[in-house]
């Protein structure tokens, strides 16, 4: 059977699983790590470099280095993230033709997609060297809370690099997979994940094989870089306003603070105190160049990220509302994402669900171990291997579907937490005489308002018959497929014809952009 | 091979009689049964019918059947494991004491949207609980069918006077301001001459 592979493409580093002789194998690179940053560096050469050689490229090439991509794909321009960004990341963000943000490096733009895509693309490559063979089908993993653009702009990005995607995941149903939880017993479950860029909480139903996502809920606004930053912004706070403004203005400085407050946040995990020292960070009044020391003691700190921890116990709480649970209805709780080894998550985290972490499996890698036997189900039952299909994952749709109505109401037609795939049908009408068109602006999120939710996109319905007002009607389906997509078809009521639907006004890329851009990125076949 | 034909004949069966299962009798429950069965009713049912499970057979035709038939179970199992939306289906149904249950067809007329609408509508007695606010709060409802948005401005006014801390009304009263505003704007004559 051709194998095919878990990635989880996490927002600062990335991980590849395969299910190889039954058992789920992490992927290493040359030097043995298991983990690869998320991290793309544009050198002038023909291919981009990425993994760890590239964050040691980011010194020397701060401007062609992207990192923490995660953050802004799938997003608009104007989005509070990518604002955001552009204030904090040292290499360039411009806008898209679809407002959509875009990375600019020596002169050449690059789509959000592209950039994952290489990540992808490495990782595949990776996989391949490993296994002595081409892998062409994987499962990828985005947080719980991703809305529909970002599913869709990863799914592109995974087709970018090559590899045909059976199926977007999420990170948190990923993990409760990979833990093997249940085992013929049943009961509730509750998934944590604080990773590099997001949280997410998920709580899931297991009896026997059949695992139920009852209810999940997130921030994509809140992950391990915010708690940085909050240290970050702590220890910048210490200089005098001069060499505040030498920080602010210059992306090293600015990336050396990062670093130090990156390194101490991890040795607060085995200290009570951490030591920062930062060389040539200023210029002092005669231009020599000035070290930063400081300290940080773990009470410190507890308390300058305590407002970020209370906020994925608000989160929680939204959660286990929505499954009708309290947090002493969990029988089981699994802890994933990097930000989960820190002291003061476990101890809040116990403390707020009253019960100890399952342990056993790296929290770095468990969600990519989840999506690699998720693939591997899959990969079975495609080619008609009996067995593969053990387990059945029901996931929900995190966010409520909405259209835009009059006086700019945003009316609900499938809500969150619902099982998918789902869908929904509507019949609308023309409301002027010979009306051709119809357009549906389609949202997500629970804001009554549709200017409370993120917009997904405009669809347009063309070529109508022409007719006196509501003599024409379309019957229009909403589904939610598999991957948590949104995907509108429509048909004429009485003709039965289908409509043309055209889709404006969203981020993502063209179905001809995404082949294009496969073509120009399969730049090698690693020998294959 | 036989169990393949066996679960593409179950899904058809299931398929050509979508449009006479109550959400009961889809997840193959008695009228009535308690929210635990259901759940456990949910579970089953998407063993044998989600469309993961037939994944691998590659068929569009059978795969928008099974689709359609699990877009429907997980319908019925979110208007029933809902406490509230399963009362007001229930009471639908005729699901009290010994009555058996009689409504066939029900889909079509009970789907979770129209349970949803319903509850958000909100009936009389669950939105106000002073009597002389409930009057008024008909009336709001009656303009409001009518899209008569200045009479549920109005009404919804006077049902705030006997209960002034109802968050409900007051949304509703926010909500009619806008749909108000707006219809004034639509309907501005710019030719119109004012006199004063």
């Amino acid at each position: 059977m051709a194998y095919a592979i878990g990635i989880d493409l996490g927002t600062s580093n990335s991980v590849v699983s395969v299910i190889k002789d039954g058992t789920p194998h992490v992927i290493t690179d040359a030097d043995g790590n298991r983990t690869h940053p998320s991290v793309v560096s544009f050198g002038h050469g023909q291919n981009p470099i990425v993994g760890h050689e590239a964050v040691r490229l980011m010194n020397l090439n701060p401007q062609g280095t992207v990192y923490s991509s995660k953050r802004l794909i799938g997003r608009t321009i104007d989005s509070e993230e990518v604002v955001r960004a552009m204030h904090s990341v040292p290499y360039e963000i411009v806008a898209g033709e679809n407002h959509d943000p875009r990375i600019r490096v020596h002169d050449r733009v690059y789509s959000l997609q592209e950039i994952s895509a290489h990540v992808l693309r490495y990782l595949r490559g990776l996989a391949e060297a490993y296994l002595g063979e081409p892998v062409g089908h994987a499962v990828i993993t985005v947080p719980a809370y991703f809305n529909d653009n970002q599913r869709q702009a990863t799914r592109d990005a995974g087709e970018i690099a090559g590899l045909e995607v059976l199926r977007i995941i999420n990170e948190p149903t990923a993990a409760a997979l990979a833990y093997g939880l249940g085992e013929r017993k049943d009961e509730h479950a509750a998934v944590y994940d604080l990773g590099g860029g997001t949280f997410d909480i998920s709580v899931l139903r297991i009896m026997g094989d059949v695992f139920e996502v009852v209810s999940t809920a997130g921030d994509t606004y809140l992950g391990g870089d915010d708690f940085d930053q909050a240290l970050m912004d702590y220890f910048v706070a210490q200089l005098g306003p001069e060499h505040q403004r030498q920080v602010r203005r210059s992306p090293s400085a600015r990336l050396k603070m990062r670093r130090a407050a990156e390194q101490a946040k991890k040795d607060l995990t085995d200290h009570d105190e951490a030591r920062v020292r930062v060389d040539a960070l200023v210029k002092d009044d005669r231009g020599y160049d000035q070290a930063f020391t400081s300290s940080i003691s773990r009470i410190q700190y507890n308390q300058i990220v305590f407002p970020l921890v209370k906020r994925t116990f608000e989160v929680c709480d939204e959660a286990l509302t929505a499954a009708r649970c309290t947090p002493g209805d969990i029988g089981a709780l699994v802890m994933v994402g990097g930000m989960t080894r820190s002291l003061i998550i476990q101890e809040a985290v116990e403390n707020y669900f009253g019960r100890e972490p399952a342990l056993g499996v790296n929290p770095d890698e468990v969600v990519s171990m989840g999506a690699a036997i998720q693939a591997n189900n899959l990969m079975s039952s495609l080619q008609g291997i009996p067995g593969g299909t053990g387990t059945l994952l029901i996931d929900v749709t995190p966010q409520s579907l909405g259209i835009g109505t009059v006086a700019g109401f945003c009316e609900r037609l499938i809500e969150r937490n619902s099982p998918i795939p789902t869908g929904i049908s509507r019949t609308f009408t023309t409301g002027v005489d010979y009306q051709t068109e119809v357009k549906i602006s389609v949202y997500q999120g629970e804001g009554r308002m549709a200017s409370e939710n993120e917009k997904l996109g405009e669809f347009v319905l063309t070529g109508l018959r022409p007719a006196p007002r509501g003599d024409v009607k379309i019957t229009v389906h909403f589904d939610i497929d598999g991957d948590g997509i949104v995907q509108v078809t429509a048909e004429e009521s009485d003709t039965g014809n289908a409509a043309s639907i055209r889709l404006e006004a969203s981020t993502g890329l063209s179905a001809d952009e995404v082949s294009d851009l496969r073509e120009e990125l399969n730049y090698d076949n690693l020998g294959f | 091979m036989e169990l393949e034909l066996r679960r593409r004949v179950e899904v058809e069966t299931v398929f050509s009689l979508l449009d006479e299962l109550d959400h009961y009798r889809i997840l193959r429950l008695k009228a009535g049964a308690p929210t635990s069965e259901v759940e456990r009713a949910f579970g089953e049912q998407s063993q044998q019918f989600h469309p993961d499970r037939f994944y691998g057979m590659r068929d569009p035709k059978l795969t928008r059947m099974v689709t359609q038939v699990y877009k429907r179970i997980s319908e019925s199992y979110q208007i029933l494991r809902d406490p509230e939306l399963k009362r007001m289906y229930d009471k639908k149904l005729g699901v009290m004491g010994m009555q058996a249950p009689t409504l066939t067809g029900s889909h079509r007329s009970v789907d979770r949207a129209s349970l949803e609408k319903e509850r958000e509508e909100g009936h009389s007695d669950s939105v106000v609980s002073d009597k002389r606010a409930k009057k008024y709060w008909d009336l709001a409802l009656i303009a409001k069918q009518n899209e008569d948005w200045n009479g549920v401005v109005m009404n919804v006014q006077f049902a705030l006077n006997y209960e002034k801390d109802n968050a409900r009304l007051q949304k509703e009263l926010d909500r009619a301001r806008v749909l108000l505003a707006e219809k004034k704007k639509k309907t501005q004559n710019p030719y119109k001459i004012k006199i004063v």
